[in-house]
């Protein structure tokens, strides 16, 4: 009995140092370093056949041209379907995203972000580019007709309600919170939702990038 | 005398008026600087009840915001929706915490878009008349919020 509690007493010397030597705070300039470090969950489900849902579509830029996602082709794909004056989902996912491309330590060359917004009248292309330039992952933000996103919208099995009010000016949308990972190809092989962490996240997109072990 | 009892009544409407309750705690407040500069932004915070009754949350202003609303996401099927809600209790000796993908409230028309650094005043008001001004810091978003 004895030598288990002195044996208790040691484990929780152990730990408690381990504990104080970890949360020191790192010296400057270490930080990015450590960043790289972080370890990403082992195992994850496998990639998935949607069959269904999804495909190819063409709507309209930040820059104002038109765009087909057909354009991506040999890129991994993160698509999400949101509107810029989201207050709370829309930026906490971006933020997930961007997360993504530091935990796999890609840049934006090797997989894209494409933000459809579900509220054109107000998501201009000017909106979507100041509203994703915040977000430093060169995300294609695209908008189009009502008809044209409903399509869209449809096809990758989405959901969204405006919600306006007649004399209220503004308003805010509910939508599906999905994050669609598309492969090479732009099919899609996994739905990420929205409490997936940001190391969940690239743990199940590291599976697109062979040369990332 | 007369006069007297005018000033206390005075001195009474005044405190009553600017009565800023302590009872009330309010830690961590922030405001999520808005991408793309809206004049829109979420406000987050946990509000501590030190009393043994329960207190109530009914609304909010700022000098500098058109209105605020109290908002709840409920999150259901993969779908986000995001409704008005009209109160929020805190039970006696208890908190509820106002955070991203939860309550909180919305400041909705602001003079302009806050910025990172901003400060921002905000009043709670509460069920009985009492109020609370505090200090809402903006920064900038993360991931991890």
């Amino acid at each position: 009995m004895q030598t288990k509690t002195r044996f208790s007493l040691l484990l929780l010397l152990c730990v408690s140092s381990a504990f104080f030597a970890c949360s020191e705070s790192p010296p400057e300039g270490e930080e990015a370093e450590l960043v790289a470090k972080v370890e990403l969950p082992e195992r994850v489900p496998p990639l998935k056949d949607y069959g269904g849902i999804g495909g190819n579509f063409a709507l309209t830029d930040q820059q104002g041209e038109r765009f087909e996602l057909s354009q991506l082709a040999g890129r991994p794909i993160m698509l999400f379907f949101g509107y810029t004056y989201c207050p709370d989902i829309c930026p906490v996912t971006l933020s997930k995203m961007a997360r993504v491309y530091e935990l796999l330590d890609i840049d934006t060359q090797e997989m894209q972000t494409v933000f459809v917004s579900v509220d054109p009248e107000r998501d201009t292309p000017e909106k979507l580019s100041e509203y994703l330039s915040y977000f430093a992952m060169q995300a294609v933000g695209l908008t189009g007709s009502r008809e044209e996103i409903d399509a869209v919208v449809k096809k990758y099995g989405a959901h969204y309600d405006l919600n306006k009010e007649p004399g209220k000016s503004d308003y805010f949308a509910d939508h599906s919170t999905y994050t669609y990972l598309l492969d090479r190809e732009g099919k899609v092989r996994f739905l990420f939702r929205h409490s997936d962490t940001p190391e969940y996240m690239a743990a199940v997109t590291r599976q697109l990038f062979a040369d990332k072990p | 005398m007369k006069k007297a009892r005018c000033l206390w009544l005075l001195f009474l409407l005044v405190a009553c008026a600017e009565k800023q309750i302590d009872s009330l705690v309010v830690h961590d407040v922030w405001v999520r600087e808005p991408p793309g500069g809206h004049p829109i932004a979420a406000a987050y915070m946990r509000l501590e009840n030190t009393t043994d009754q329960a207190l109530v949350l009914v609304g909010a202003g700022s000098a500098v915001v058109e209105r605020v609303e109290i908002h709840e996401m409920k999150h259901q099927d993969g779908k986000m929706s995001m409704r008005q809600v009209e109160r929020i209790e805190i039970p006696a000796k208890g908190s509820v915490v106002l955070k991203p993908s939860g309550l909180h409230l919305m400041l909705i028309g602001m003079e302009q878009a806050p910025k990172a650094g901003d400060n921002i005043e905000l009043t709670l008001h509460l069920e009985d008349g009492a109020k609370k001004t505090i200090q809402a810091a903006v920064r900038r978003g993360s991931y991890a919020d």
